[in-house]
């Protein structure tokens, strides 16, 4: 038998908490679209997200916008770190999250259900709006 | 190709200020940014900015139609337009503007991403360009700079 207390052990401390967010309407089904969003840790330790997933896109990827020496590229990333009683503020021009291959065209006024998966805090499940690319950062 | 849909006739912006970028519409983060910024920048200007043009050339044609470019500009100003050109003539624009593009790696959804430089040009009346900022200059600083030409 195993120990509740060890199964626990998945998540720990208080939930996170999501601040504000919205993803960006897709012109087209097949294409990538960002999501942007800002979560807060209540907790003292440091966390990582560690990925996400919807049922809206093939893959969501963790991106960060770099540029090097004039070029703009966006590079994926393994982890991002959430700071302990910090936040982890994924924004225009630099980190966010990239769906990738969208099932179906991601419109103005839909709302996108997504799992965050965190290293110490587990899965944070959110719904977002869907806002027009260029709106202000959350 | 304006926002109003009509082609892009260079002879209109003589005379003008022009803000000049290039990006693609399907550009998931970078691009946006900056046009929105411009959008914001031209909204801190008003009336002052009333003589200012936005021209967005495309370094992916080849997924960037002219419908699809009008429609794109009209979401974020009415007069930002859009130049789409192809093959020799996008080249010969690019090395002008010593813009470099790297076409990514087609996903296993087909798409693909477009690197790019990114910078806002802004040339004066005259045509010269007048100053360059980086892509992710905030629309107080666009407008201070559009202010200054």
């Amino acid at each position: 038998v195993i120990p509740l207390s060890l199964l626990a052990c998945t998540v720990e401390g208080e939930p996170l908490v999501l601040v504000s967010g919205w993803a960006m309407a897709g012109p087209s089904a097949g294409a990538a679209t960002a999501v942007y969003l800002r979560v807060r840790n209540p907790n003292s330790a440091d966390d990582r997200l560690l990925g996400a997933e919807t049922a809206l896109a093939e893959r969501a990827e963790l991106h960060q916008t770099r540029e090097e020496e004039g070029m703009v590229r966006m590079v994926q990333v393994p982890a991002l770190t959430l700071p302990g009683q910090g936040e982890l503020a994924l924004q225009p021009g630099g980190a966010h999250l990239m769906l990738m291959g969208l099932r179906q065209p991601l419109a103005e006024g839909q709302e996108l259900e997504l799992e965050l998966r965190f290293e110490r805090a587990g899965e944070l499940m959110l719904r977002l709006p869907v806002r027009p690319a260029g709106s202000p950062a959350p | 190709m304006g926002a109003d849909g009509h082609p892009l006739d260079l002879a209109e912006l003589v005379g003008q200020r022009v803000l000049l970028l290039f990006g693609y519409a399907s550009c998931p983060d970078v691009c946006p940014l900056g046009l929105a910024n411009a959008a914001a920048a031209l909204a801190l200007l008003g009336e002052a900015g009333a003589d200012i043009s936005l021209v967005f050339v495309t370094v992916d044609p080849t997924r960037d139609s002219d419908v699809l470019l009008a429609d794109h500009m009209r979401r974020f100003h009415p007069r930002f337009r859009a130049l789409r050109l192809e093959g020799v003539e996008l080249g010969l624009l690019l090395t002008d503007w010593a813009v470099r593009v790297e076409r990514g790696a087609p996903n296993a959804q087909g798409w693909y991403s477009v690197d790019h430089t990114a910078h806002f040009y802004l040339i004066d009346r005259q045509g010269r360009l007048a100053r360059t900022l980086p892509h992710n200059a905030s629309p107080a600083e666009l407008q201070a700079a559009m202010e200054a030409l």
